[in-house]
Protein backbone atom coordinates (compact mmCIF):
# COMPACT_ATOMS: atom_id res chain seq x y z
CA UNK A 1 0.00 0.00 0.00
CA UNK A 2 3.12 2.32 0.64
CA UNK A 3 4.85 1.34 -2.80
CA UNK A 4 1.37 2.18 -4.70
CA UNK A 5 0.86 5.47 -2.78
CA UNK A 6 4.36 6.69 -3.27
CA UNK A 7 4.29 5.83 -7.00
CA UNK A 8 0.70 7.50 -7.39
CA UNK A 9 2.24 10.66 -4.93
CA UNK A 10 5.42 10.77 -6.91
CA UNK A 11 3.97 10.48 -10.57
CA UNK A 12 1.56 12.75 -9.73
CA UNK A 13 4.26 15.65 -8.98
CA UNK A 14 6.36 14.51 -11.65
CA UNK A 15 3.48 15.01 -14.46
CA UNK A 16 2.25 18.06 -12.63
CA UNK A 17 5.93 19.88 -12.70
CA UNK A 18 6.29 18.87 -16.11
CA UNK A 19 3.24 20.36 -17.43
CA UNK A 20 3.92 23.89 -15.42
CA UNK A 21 6.88 23.44 -17.44
CA UNK A 22 4.96 23.38 -20.49
CA UNK A 23 6.56 19.80 -21.47
CA UNK A 24 4.36 16.27 -21.87
CA UNK A 25 4.28 14.42 -18.57
CA UNK A 26 5.99 11.44 -20.34
CA UNK A 27 9.40 14.00 -19.59
CA UNK A 28 8.28 13.99 -15.73
CA UNK A 29 7.33 10.58 -15.28
CA UNK A 30 10.51 9.50 -17.30
CA UNK A 31 12.94 11.58 -15.13
CA UNK A 32 11.19 10.37 -11.63
CA UNK A 33 12.52 6.86 -12.71
CA UNK A 34 16.00 8.05 -13.61
CA UNK A 35 16.23 10.83 -10.64
CA UNK A 36 14.73 8.50 -8.13
CA UNK A 37 15.82 4.60 -9.49
CA UNK A 38 18.44 2.23 -8.02
CA UNK A 39 20.95 3.50 -9.37
CA UNK A 40 20.32 7.26 -7.72
CA UNK A 41 21.74 8.41 -5.39
CA UNK A 42 18.20 8.96 -3.04
CA UNK A 43 16.83 5.25 -3.94
CA UNK A 44 12.85 6.12 -3.26
CA UNK A 45 12.08 3.29 -6.31
CA UNK A 46 13.41 -0.14 -6.69
CA UNK A 47 11.71 -2.33 -9.44
CA UNK A 48 8.66 -4.72 -7.93
CA UNK A 49 6.34 -7.42 -9.40
CA UNK A 50 3.37 -4.49 -8.71
CA UNK A 51 4.89 -1.52 -10.74
CA UNK A 52 6.13 -4.27 -13.62
CA UNK A 53 2.51 -5.52 -13.77
CA UNK A 54 0.88 -2.00 -13.99
CA UNK A 55 3.29 -1.29 -16.31
CA UNK A 56 2.85 -4.17 -18.91
CA UNK A 57 -0.87 -3.43 -18.48
CA UNK A 58 0.07 0.14 -19.67
CA UNK A 59 1.97 -1.08 -22.50
CA UNK A 60 -1.19 -3.29 -23.56
CA UNK A 61 -3.29 -0.43 -23.42
CA UNK A 62 -1.25 1.72 -25.63
CA UNK A 63 -1.59 -0.80 -28.28
CA UNK A 64 -5.02 -1.41 -27.54
CA UNK A 65 -5.75 2.05 -27.92
CA UNK A 66 -4.01 2.48 -31.23
CA UNK A 67 -5.80 -0.53 -32.70
CA UNK A 68 -9.00 0.97 -31.48
CA UNK A 69 -8.25 4.34 -33.21
CA UNK A 70 -6.81 2.71 -36.07
CA UNK A 71 -9.11 2.43 -39.04
CA UNK A 72 -8.08 1.62 -43.19
CA UNK A 73 -10.63 4.42 -43.97
CA UNK A 74 -8.59 7.48 -42.40
CA UNK A 75 -5.56 5.76 -44.02
CA UNK A 76 -6.96 5.54 -47.33
CA UNK A 77 -8.33 9.04 -47.30
CA UNK A 78 -5.31 10.73 -47.49
CA UNK A 79 -4.50 8.37 -50.53
CA UNK A 80 -1.47 8.60 -52.43
CA UNK A 81 0.52 11.17 -50.81
CA UNK A 82 0.04 10.01 -47.23
CA UNK A 83 1.32 6.75 -48.64
CA UNK A 84 4.11 8.13 -50.66
CA UNK A 85 5.52 10.44 -47.27
CA UNK A 86 4.83 7.28 -44.90
CA UNK A 87 7.59 5.57 -47.11
CA UNK A 88 9.88 8.20 -47.51
CA UNK A 89 9.72 8.88 -43.82
CA UNK A 90 10.96 5.45 -43.05
CA UNK A 91 14.55 6.62 -43.57
CA UNK A 92 14.58 7.24 -39.96
CA UNK A 93 14.43 3.46 -39.57
CA UNK A 94 17.89 3.55 -41.54
CA UNK A 95 19.04 5.95 -38.85
CA UNK A 96 18.71 3.25 -36.15
CA UNK A 97 19.97 0.40 -37.82
CA UNK A 98 22.85 1.60 -39.35
CA UNK A 99 23.65 3.03 -35.49
CA UNK A 100 23.55 -0.73 -34.07
CA UNK A 101 25.29 -1.90 -37.00
CA UNK A 102 28.39 1.14 -36.51
CA UNK A 103 28.51 0.55 -32.86
CA UNK A 104 28.88 -3.44 -33.17
CA UNK A 105 25.54 -4.11 -31.59
CA UNK A 106 24.55 -6.94 -34.63
CA UNK A 107 21.76 -6.75 -37.00
CA UNK A 108 19.02 -7.72 -34.21
CA UNK A 109 19.59 -5.01 -32.25
CA UNK A 110 20.14 -2.73 -35.62
CA UNK A 111 16.30 -3.83 -36.09
CA UNK A 112 15.50 -2.78 -32.69
CA UNK A 113 17.04 0.54 -32.57
CA UNK A 114 15.57 1.14 -35.88
CA UNK A 115 12.24 0.90 -34.63
CA UNK A 116 13.10 3.29 -31.45
CA UNK A 117 14.64 5.85 -33.68
CA UNK A 118 11.75 5.30 -36.61
CA UNK A 119 8.55 5.66 -34.61
CA UNK A 120 7.45 9.25 -33.73
CA UNK A 121 5.26 10.25 -30.69
CA UNK A 122 1.45 10.36 -31.79
CA UNK A 123 0.63 11.36 -28.44
CA UNK A 124 3.00 13.88 -27.98
CA UNK A 125 2.44 15.43 -31.43
CA UNK A 126 -1.35 15.47 -31.41
CA UNK A 127 -1.47 17.01 -28.44
CA UNK A 128 1.03 19.82 -29.43
CA UNK A 129 -0.34 20.11 -32.41
CA UNK A 130 -3.80 21.14 -30.60
CA UNK A 131 -2.53 23.17 -28.00
CA UNK A 132 -0.56 25.23 -30.35
CA UNK A 133 -3.36 25.53 -32.37
CA UNK A 134 -1.80 24.17 -35.61
CA UNK A 135 -4.04 21.69 -36.56
CA UNK A 136 -5.21 23.80 -39.39
CA UNK A 137 -1.82 23.92 -40.86
CA UNK A 138 -1.19 21.63 -44.21
CA UNK A 139 1.27 19.88 -43.09
CA UNK A 140 -0.44 19.08 -39.90
CA UNK A 141 -3.16 16.87 -41.60
CA UNK A 142 -0.25 15.41 -43.50
CA UNK A 143 1.72 14.70 -40.40
CA UNK A 144 -1.37 13.28 -38.88
CA UNK A 145 -1.85 10.70 -41.86
CA UNK A 146 2.37 9.55 -42.30
CA UNK A 147 1.49 9.05 -38.20
CA UNK A 148 -1.20 6.66 -39.06
CA UNK A 149 1.10 4.85 -41.27
CA UNK A 150 3.93 4.97 -38.63
CA UNK A 151 1.72 3.01 -36.52
CA UNK A 152 0.91 0.32 -39.20
CA UNK A 153 4.73 -0.31 -39.90
CA UNK A 154 5.48 -0.12 -36.36
CA UNK A 155 2.71 -3.32 -35.82
CA UNK A 156 4.76 -4.88 -38.78
CA UNK A 157 8.07 -4.23 -36.82
CA UNK A 158 6.83 -5.80 -33.70
CA UNK A 159 5.46 -8.51 -35.45
CA UNK A 160 8.68 -9.02 -37.49
CA UNK A 161 10.81 -9.01 -34.18
CA UNK A 162 8.49 -11.31 -32.17
CA UNK A 163 8.96 -13.49 -34.70
CA UNK A 164 12.77 -13.35 -35.13
CA UNK A 165 13.62 -13.66 -31.63
CA UNK A 166 10.82 -16.02 -31.05
CA UNK A 167 13.37 -18.87 -31.24
CA UNK A 168 12.56 -20.36 -34.75
CA UNK A 169 11.74 -23.96 -33.91
CA UNK A 170 9.12 -25.31 -36.21
CA UNK A 171 6.69 -25.49 -32.96
CA UNK A 172 6.73 -21.62 -32.60
CA UNK A 173 5.95 -21.06 -36.16
CA UNK A 174 2.65 -23.52 -35.36
CA UNK A 175 1.86 -21.35 -32.69
CA UNK A 176 1.80 -18.14 -34.58
CA UNK A 177 0.00 -19.50 -36.88
CA UNK A 178 -2.75 -20.96 -34.54
CA UNK A 179 -2.49 -17.50 -33.32
CA UNK A 180 -3.06 -16.07 -36.76
CA UNK A 181 -5.80 -18.46 -37.56
CA UNK A 182 -7.60 -17.32 -34.23
CA UNK A 183 -7.37 -13.73 -34.92
CA UNK A 184 -8.52 -14.40 -38.76
CA UNK A 185 -11.85 -16.58 -37.21
CA UNK A 186 -12.44 -14.01 -34.05
CA UNK A 187 -12.52 -11.13 -37.07
CA UNK A 188 -15.09 -13.22 -39.23
CA UNK A 189 -17.07 -14.55 -37.00
CA UNK A 190 -16.03 -13.07 -33.29
CA UNK A 191 -17.77 -9.42 -33.79
CA UNK A 192 -20.73 -9.66 -32.68
CA UNK A 193 -20.37 -12.06 -29.81
CA UNK A 194 -18.03 -9.66 -28.60
CA UNK A 195 -20.15 -6.83 -28.70
CA UNK A 196 -22.91 -8.72 -27.15
CA UNK A 197 -20.66 -9.54 -24.58
CA UNK A 198 -19.36 -5.66 -24.03
CA UNK A 199 -23.03 -4.35 -23.38
CA UNK A 200 -22.80 -4.25 -19.50
CA UNK A 201 -22.47 -1.13 -17.90
CA UNK A 202 -20.35 0.65 -15.05
CA UNK A 203 -17.36 -1.17 -13.46
CA UNK A 204 -18.19 -4.72 -15.22
CA UNK A 205 -17.68 -3.38 -18.56
CA UNK A 206 -14.19 -1.62 -17.55
CA UNK A 207 -13.47 -4.96 -15.64
CA UNK A 208 -14.45 -7.25 -19.13
CA UNK A 209 -12.38 -4.88 -20.99
CA UNK A 210 -9.69 -4.98 -19.02
CA UNK A 211 -9.59 -9.09 -18.79
CA UNK A 212 -10.59 -9.27 -22.47
CA UNK A 213 -6.74 -7.14 -23.37
CA UNK A 214 -5.12 -9.22 -20.37
CA UNK A 215 -6.24 -12.15 -20.95
CA UNK A 216 -5.49 -11.97 -25.53
CA UNK A 217 -2.82 -11.14 -25.02
CA UNK A 218 -1.52 -13.69 -22.85
CA UNK A 219 -2.90 -16.06 -25.00
CA UNK A 220 -1.14 -15.24 -28.15
CA UNK A 221 1.91 -14.46 -25.77
CA UNK A 222 1.28 -18.63 -25.24
CA UNK A 223 1.09 -19.57 -28.79
CA UNK A 224 4.65 -17.71 -29.20
CA UNK A 225 2.72 -14.37 -31.06
CA UNK A 226 3.62 -11.34 -29.72
CA UNK A 227 1.10 -10.10 -27.08
CA UNK A 228 2.00 -6.63 -28.03
CA UNK A 229 0.56 -6.98 -31.52
CA UNK A 230 -2.22 -9.05 -30.21
CA UNK A 231 -3.18 -6.31 -28.39
CA UNK A 232 -3.69 -3.99 -31.15
CA UNK A 233 -5.51 -6.25 -33.24
CA UNK A 234 -8.06 -6.65 -30.66
CA UNK A 235 -8.50 -3.13 -30.36
CA UNK A 236 -8.57 -2.82 -34.06
CA UNK A 237 -11.31 -5.37 -33.70
CA UNK A 238 -13.66 -3.01 -31.94
CA UNK A 239 -12.72 -0.01 -33.72
CA UNK A 240 -15.90 -0.12 -35.91
CA UNK A 241 -18.58 -1.42 -32.71
CA UNK A 242 -20.23 1.09 -31.48
CA UNK A 243 -18.81 0.41 -27.98
CA UNK A 244 -16.07 2.17 -29.92
CA UNK A 245 -16.80 5.53 -28.08
CA UNK A 246 -17.99 4.13 -24.34
CA UNK A 247 -14.08 1.75 -24.70
CA UNK A 248 -12.38 5.13 -25.15
CA UNK A 249 -14.65 7.25 -22.66
CA UNK A 250 -14.10 4.64 -19.71
CA UNK A 251 -10.59 3.17 -20.45
CA UNK A 252 -8.67 6.14 -21.33
CA UNK A 253 -7.98 7.27 -17.98
CA UNK A 254 -7.15 3.94 -16.99
CA UNK A 255 -4.85 3.74 -19.86
CA UNK A 256 -3.25 7.12 -19.23
CA UNK A 257 -2.58 5.75 -15.29
CA UNK A 258 -1.28 2.50 -16.59
CA UNK A 259 0.74 4.48 -19.24
CA UNK A 260 2.52 6.53 -16.16
CA UNK A 261 3.33 3.44 -14.60
CA UNK A 262 5.03 2.02 -18.04
CA UNK A 263 6.93 4.84 -18.37
CA UNK A 264 8.36 4.74 -14.79
CA UNK A 265 9.25 0.90 -14.65
CA UNK A 266 10.83 1.71 -17.73
CA UNK A 267 12.94 3.98 -16.58
CA UNK A 268 13.54 2.56 -13.39
CA UNK A 269 15.13 -0.94 -15.30
CA UNK A 270 17.64 1.73 -16.64
CA UNK A 271 21.01 1.25 -15.47
CA UNK A 272 22.25 4.77 -14.76
CA UNK A 273 25.57 4.30 -15.01
CA UNK A 274 25.60 2.57 -18.39
CA UNK A 275 23.10 5.76 -19.79
CA UNK A 276 25.34 8.26 -19.04
CA UNK A 277 28.41 6.27 -20.41
CA UNK A 278 26.11 5.86 -23.62
CA UNK A 279 24.78 9.32 -23.52
CA UNK A 280 26.65 11.02 -25.97
CA UNK A 281 25.87 8.16 -28.79
CA UNK A 282 22.40 9.23 -27.55
CA UNK A 283 22.51 12.70 -28.49
CA UNK A 284 24.15 12.14 -31.07
CA UNK A 285 21.57 9.61 -32.50
CA UNK A 286 18.91 12.37 -31.86
CA UNK A 287 20.62 15.19 -33.14
CA UNK A 288 20.66 12.87 -36.62
CA UNK A 289 17.01 11.69 -36.41
CA UNK A 290 15.94 15.52 -35.78
CA UNK A 291 18.25 16.20 -39.10
CA UNK A 292 17.25 13.05 -40.90
CA UNK A 293 13.64 13.47 -40.09
CA UNK A 294 13.55 17.08 -41.44
CA UNK A 295 15.18 16.35 -44.82
CA UNK A 296 12.94 13.34 -45.42
CA UNK A 297 10.26 15.37 -44.16
CA UNK A 298 11.35 17.92 -46.39
CA UNK A 299 11.43 15.84 -49.32
CA UNK A 300 8.24 14.09 -48.73
CA UNK A 301 6.34 17.43 -48.38
CA UNK A 302 8.14 18.92 -51.86
CA UNK A 303 7.12 15.62 -53.60
CA UNK A 304 3.25 15.33 -52.27
CA UNK A 305 2.66 18.88 -53.37
CA UNK A 306 3.45 20.75 -50.33
CA UNK A 307 4.89 24.44 -50.34
CA UNK A 308 8.66 24.95 -49.20
CA UNK A 309 7.55 26.10 -45.97
CA UNK A 310 5.15 23.89 -45.29
CA UNK A 311 7.65 20.80 -46.11
CA UNK A 312 10.27 22.02 -43.58
CA UNK A 313 6.87 22.39 -40.85
CA UNK A 314 6.03 18.75 -41.75
CA UNK A 315 9.48 17.22 -40.99
CA UNK A 316 10.08 19.76 -37.88
CA UNK A 317 6.67 18.25 -36.28
CA UNK A 318 7.48 14.73 -37.10
CA UNK A 319 10.59 15.17 -34.77
CA UNK A 320 9.09 13.98 -31.38
CA UNK A 321 9.82 10.54 -30.05
CA UNK A 322 8.04 9.12 -26.80
CA UNK A 323 5.88 6.27 -26.12
CA UNK A 324 6.44 3.70 -29.10
CA UNK A 325 10.18 3.73 -28.98
CA UNK A 326 9.97 2.83 -25.14
CA UNK A 327 7.83 -0.31 -26.22
CA UNK A 328 10.07 -1.26 -28.60
CA UNK A 329 12.53 -1.16 -26.33
CA UNK A 330 11.05 -2.52 -23.45
CA UNK A 331 10.45 -5.47 -26.22
CA UNK A 332 14.73 -5.53 -26.93
CA UNK A 333 14.65 -6.04 -23.32
CA UNK A 334 13.14 -8.97 -22.18
CA UNK A 335 14.46 -10.74 -25.77
CA UNK A 336 17.10 -13.00 -24.28
CA UNK A 337 18.64 -14.06 -27.93
CA UNK A 338 20.13 -10.27 -27.50
CA UNK A 339 23.58 -10.29 -25.56
CA UNK A 340 22.71 -8.50 -22.00
CA UNK A 341 24.99 -5.54 -22.51
CA UNK A 342 23.45 -4.97 -25.20
CA UNK A 343 20.47 -4.44 -24.13
CA UNK A 344 21.48 -2.62 -21.19
CA UNK A 345 23.00 0.13 -23.61
CA UNK A 346 19.59 0.30 -25.55
CA UNK A 347 17.83 0.75 -22.72
CA UNK A 348 19.89 3.66 -21.46
CA UNK A 349 20.37 4.67 -25.15
CA UNK A 350 16.46 5.34 -25.55
CA UNK A 351 15.92 6.98 -22.01
CA UNK A 352 18.79 10.06 -22.89
CA UNK A 353 17.16 10.06 -26.93
CA UNK A 354 13.86 10.01 -25.72
CA UNK A 355 14.09 12.82 -22.67
CA UNK A 356 16.05 15.07 -25.77
CA UNK A 357 13.71 14.40 -28.71
CA UNK A 358 10.36 15.04 -26.72
CA UNK A 359 11.70 18.28 -25.01
CA UNK A 360 13.76 19.62 -28.18
CA UNK A 361 9.97 18.53 -30.12
CA UNK A 362 8.12 20.27 -27.76
CA UNK A 363 10.38 23.54 -27.74
CA UNK A 364 10.11 23.26 -31.69
CA UNK A 365 5.97 23.43 -31.54
CA UNK A 366 5.99 26.41 -28.75
CA UNK A 367 8.22 28.62 -30.90
CA UNK A 368 6.57 26.55 -34.21
CA UNK A 369 5.86 29.70 -36.22
CA UNK A 370 9.30 31.58 -36.00
CA UNK A 371 11.28 28.27 -36.37
CA UNK A 372 9.52 27.81 -39.61
CA UNK A 373 10.10 30.98 -41.03
CA UNK A 374 13.63 30.94 -40.23
CA UNK A 375 14.57 27.72 -41.47
CA UNK A 376 12.52 27.76 -44.26
CA UNK A 377 14.40 31.17 -45.25
CA UNK A 378 18.12 30.04 -44.86
CA UNK A 379 17.12 26.96 -46.52
CA UNK A 380 16.36 29.04 -49.80
CA UNK A 381 18.53 29.11 -52.76
CA UNK A 382 20.79 32.21 -52.73
CA UNK A 383 18.69 33.36 -56.10
CA UNK A 384 15.19 32.55 -54.40
CA UNK A 385 16.46 34.43 -51.57
CA UNK A 386 17.81 37.59 -53.55
CA UNK A 387 13.97 37.54 -55.16
CA UNK A 388 12.33 37.56 -52.01
CA UNK A 389 14.46 40.49 -50.57
CA UNK A 390 13.26 42.36 -54.03
CA UNK A 391 10.13 41.84 -53.25
CA UNK A 392 9.81 43.12 -50.01
CA UNK A 393 11.72 45.86 -50.70
CA UNK A 394 9.33 46.58 -53.86
CA UNK A 395 6.83 46.49 -51.18
CA UNK A 396 8.20 48.63 -48.47
CA UNK A 397 8.19 51.26 -51.41
CA UNK A 398 5.34 50.62 -52.35
CA UNK A 399 3.76 51.66 -48.58
CA UNK A 400 5.86 54.80 -48.71
CA UNK A 401 4.31 56.12 -51.60
CA UNK A 402 0.96 55.39 -50.71
CA UNK B 1 -18.13 43.75 -51.71
CA UNK B 2 -20.35 41.13 -52.72
CA UNK B 3 -22.90 40.44 -49.82
CA UNK B 4 -25.60 37.91 -51.30
CA UNK B 5 -23.60 34.42 -51.87
CA UNK B 6 -24.93 33.11 -54.77
CA UNK B 7 -25.11 29.27 -53.59
CA UNK B 8 -24.47 27.25 -50.66
CA UNK B 9 -20.82 27.47 -50.05
CA UNK B 10 -19.28 23.92 -50.33
CA UNK B 11 -17.73 22.46 -47.24
CA UNK B 12 -14.50 19.89 -46.96
CA UNK B 13 -14.75 16.97 -44.86
CA UNK B 14 -11.61 15.52 -43.44
CA UNK B 15 -10.47 13.27 -40.77
CA UNK B 16 -7.50 14.11 -38.76
CA UNK B 17 -6.67 10.76 -36.98
CA UNK B 18 -6.67 10.64 -33.09
CA UNK B 19 -7.98 14.45 -33.04
CA UNK B 20 -11.14 14.86 -34.82
CA UNK B 21 -12.84 16.42 -38.30
CA UNK B 22 -11.76 19.35 -40.41
CA UNK B 23 -14.15 21.38 -42.09
CA UNK B 24 -12.95 23.75 -44.76
CA UNK B 25 -15.18 26.21 -46.22
CA UNK B 26 -14.16 29.16 -49.29
CA UNK B 27 -15.08 32.54 -48.66
CA UNK B 28 -17.01 34.63 -50.78
CA UNK B 29 -14.55 37.48 -50.34
CA UNK B 30 -11.66 35.68 -50.37
CA UNK B 31 -9.14 33.15 -48.09
CA UNK B 32 -10.90 30.49 -46.41
CA UNK B 33 -12.53 28.89 -42.47
CA UNK B 34 -11.05 26.00 -41.03
CA UNK B 35 -13.13 24.08 -37.96
CA UNK B 36 -12.10 21.90 -36.26
CA UNK B 37 -14.12 19.26 -34.31
CA UNK B 38 -12.84 17.64 -31.74
CA UNK B 39 -14.45 14.56 -29.61
CA UNK B 40 -14.78 16.78 -26.10
CA UNK B 41 -16.77 19.20 -28.03
CA UNK B 42 -14.21 21.98 -28.30
CA UNK B 43 -13.53 23.66 -31.53
CA UNK B 44 -11.04 25.78 -33.28
CA UNK B 45 -11.65 27.98 -35.91
CA UNK B 46 -9.12 29.08 -37.90
CA UNK B 47 -9.09 31.97 -40.53
CA UNK B 48 -6.93 32.31 -43.69
CA UNK B 49 -6.58 35.39 -45.83
CA UNK B 50 -6.55 34.33 -49.80
CA UNK B 51 -3.48 32.39 -51.42
CA UNK B 52 -2.21 31.90 -47.40
CA UNK B 53 -1.22 28.84 -45.35
CA UNK B 54 -0.64 30.29 -42.26
CA UNK B 55 -4.22 31.50 -40.46
CA UNK B 56 -4.53 35.43 -39.78
CA UNK B 57 -6.42 34.52 -36.50
CA UNK B 58 -7.50 31.25 -34.44
CA UNK B 59 -10.48 30.77 -32.16
CA UNK B 60 -10.36 28.46 -29.30
CA UNK B 61 -14.22 27.73 -28.08
CA UNK B 62 -15.53 25.22 -24.72
CA UNK B 63 -18.13 23.02 -25.94
CA UNK B 64 -20.29 25.47 -24.10
CA UNK B 65 -18.99 28.77 -26.28
CA UNK B 66 -19.07 26.79 -29.58
CA UNK B 67 -22.85 26.08 -29.23
CA UNK B 68 -23.92 29.96 -28.22
CA UNK B 69 -22.03 30.96 -30.94
CA UNK B 70 -23.81 28.53 -33.65
CA UNK B 71 -26.91 30.00 -32.02
CA UNK B 72 -25.52 33.38 -32.63
CA UNK B 73 -24.73 32.17 -36.33
CA UNK B 74 -27.70 30.39 -36.76
CA UNK B 75 -30.23 30.47 -39.09
CA UNK B 76 -32.53 31.16 -36.60
CA UNK B 77 -32.50 34.69 -36.14
CA UNK B 78 -31.59 34.97 -39.84
CA UNK B 79 -34.84 33.31 -41.23
CA UNK B 80 -37.88 34.40 -39.43
CA UNK B 81 -40.26 31.41 -38.12
CA UNK B 82 -43.47 31.79 -39.43
CA UNK B 83 -45.42 31.44 -36.37
CA UNK B 84 -45.18 34.22 -33.70
CA UNK B 85 -44.62 31.79 -30.62
CA UNK B 86 -40.94 30.07 -30.38
CA UNK B 87 -38.94 29.20 -28.12
CA UNK B 88 -35.72 27.29 -28.17
CA UNK B 89 -34.10 25.75 -24.37
CA UNK B 90 -30.58 26.24 -24.75
CA UNK B 91 -29.93 24.40 -21.47
CA UNK B 92 -30.69 27.28 -18.53
CA UNK B 93 -31.75 29.78 -20.83
CA UNK B 94 -34.94 30.18 -23.62
CA UNK B 95 -34.41 31.93 -26.66
CA UNK B 96 -38.18 33.72 -27.72
CA UNK B 97 -39.73 35.27 -30.41
CA UNK B 98 -42.79 37.45 -29.90
CA UNK B 99 -44.71 39.36 -31.90
CA UNK B 100 -45.42 42.98 -30.94
CA UNK B 101 -49.14 44.13 -31.58
CA UNK B 102 -50.55 47.74 -32.34
CA UNK B 103 -51.40 47.88 -28.82
CA UNK B 104 -48.37 46.61 -27.30
CA UNK B 105 -47.15 49.10 -24.46
CA UNK B 106 -43.60 48.85 -26.46
CA UNK B 107 -44.70 49.70 -29.39
CA UNK B 108 -43.02 53.23 -30.65
CA UNK B 109 -40.54 53.21 -27.75
CA UNK B 110 -37.18 52.48 -28.36
CA UNK B 111 -35.47 49.75 -26.99
CA UNK B 112 -33.48 52.13 -24.37
CA UNK B 113 -37.04 53.77 -23.10
CA UNK B 114 -38.74 49.92 -23.35
CA UNK B 115 -36.37 49.21 -19.88
CA UNK B 116 -36.73 45.59 -20.69
CA UNK B 117 -33.40 44.49 -19.48
CA UNK B 118 -33.39 46.31 -16.64
CA UNK B 119 -37.12 45.73 -15.54
CA UNK B 120 -37.10 42.20 -16.56
CA UNK B 121 -33.72 40.84 -17.01
CA UNK B 122 -33.99 39.38 -20.69
CA UNK B 123 -32.14 40.77 -23.85
CA UNK B 124 -33.43 41.87 -26.65
CA UNK B 125 -30.87 40.15 -29.51
CA UNK B 126 -32.45 40.66 -32.71
CA UNK B 127 -35.26 42.51 -34.09
CA UNK B 128 -37.16 40.91 -37.52
CA UNK B 129 -39.08 43.55 -39.38
CA UNK B 130 -40.91 42.78 -42.47
CA UNK B 131 -38.39 39.74 -43.27
CA UNK B 132 -35.49 41.24 -42.25
CA UNK B 133 -32.89 40.57 -39.68
CA UNK B 134 -31.53 43.27 -37.23
CA UNK B 135 -29.16 41.46 -35.15
CA UNK B 136 -27.99 43.32 -31.92
CA UNK B 137 -30.21 46.67 -32.49
CA UNK B 138 -28.81 49.41 -31.02
CA UNK B 139 -30.39 51.20 -27.54
CA UNK B 140 -31.92 53.81 -29.84
CA UNK B 141 -34.01 51.23 -32.39
CA UNK B 142 -37.52 52.11 -32.57
CA UNK B 143 -40.31 49.14 -32.08
CA UNK B 144 -42.79 48.84 -34.79
CA UNK B 145 -46.19 47.30 -34.50
CA UNK B 146 -45.77 43.92 -36.10
CA UNK B 147 -41.64 43.49 -35.56
CA UNK B 148 -41.10 39.86 -33.92
CA UNK B 149 -38.22 40.42 -31.12
CA UNK B 150 -36.36 37.80 -30.18
CA UNK B 151 -34.56 37.60 -26.29
CA UNK B 152 -32.91 36.03 -24.47
CA UNK B 153 -33.26 35.20 -20.93
CA UNK B 154 -34.09 32.37 -17.83
CA UNK B 155 -37.88 30.95 -18.18
CA UNK B 156 -38.52 33.86 -15.82
CA UNK B 157 -37.20 36.37 -17.52
CA UNK B 158 -38.08 35.40 -20.67
CA UNK B 159 -41.87 35.07 -18.85
CA UNK B 160 -41.31 38.41 -17.64
CA UNK B 161 -40.54 39.97 -21.13
CA UNK B 162 -43.28 38.37 -22.82
CA UNK B 163 -45.89 40.00 -20.12
CA UNK B 164 -44.67 43.34 -20.55
CA UNK B 165 -44.19 43.12 -24.33
CA UNK B 166 -47.85 41.85 -24.91
CA UNK B 167 -48.89 43.94 -22.12
CA UNK B 168 -50.44 42.08 -19.44
CA UNK B 169 -48.56 43.01 -17.12
CA UNK B 170 -47.74 46.89 -17.09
Amino acid sequence: MLELGSVALGLYLAGWLAQRLGLASIVGYIALGLAFGPGSPVPIYTPSETIHLFGELGLLMLLFFMGLEFSPARFTEGGRAIVVAGTIDLANFAVGFAAGMLLGYGWLAGLFLGGITYISSSGVIAKLLTEKRLLAYPEAERTLGVLVYEDLAMIAILGGLGLLTAGGGWQDFLGVAVALVAFGALLRWGRRPLERLLSREGETFVLLAIALIALGAMGAHQLGFPEAVAAFLLGMMLAESRHKERLEETLVPWRDVAAAVFFLDFALSVDLGAALTVAPIALVLALVTALVNLGSGYLAGRVTELSHRASIGHGLMLIPRGEFSLVIVGLAASVSVLPEGVRTALTGITSVYVLTLVVAGSFVFVAYDRINERLAYWLLSPAARRRLREREQQLARVHLDA
Amino acid sequence: MNRTPSATPQVKESTLPGVGKKYVMSLEEGGHVAVIVKPDGERQLYHFLQDQDRPRDVLTLAGTEAQQVAQLLGPTLVAPPDHEDLQIALGQLDLEWIELDADSPMTGMTLLESDLRKRTGASVIAVLRAGEAIPNPPVEQRFEAGDTLVIIGTPAQCDAARARIEGDGA
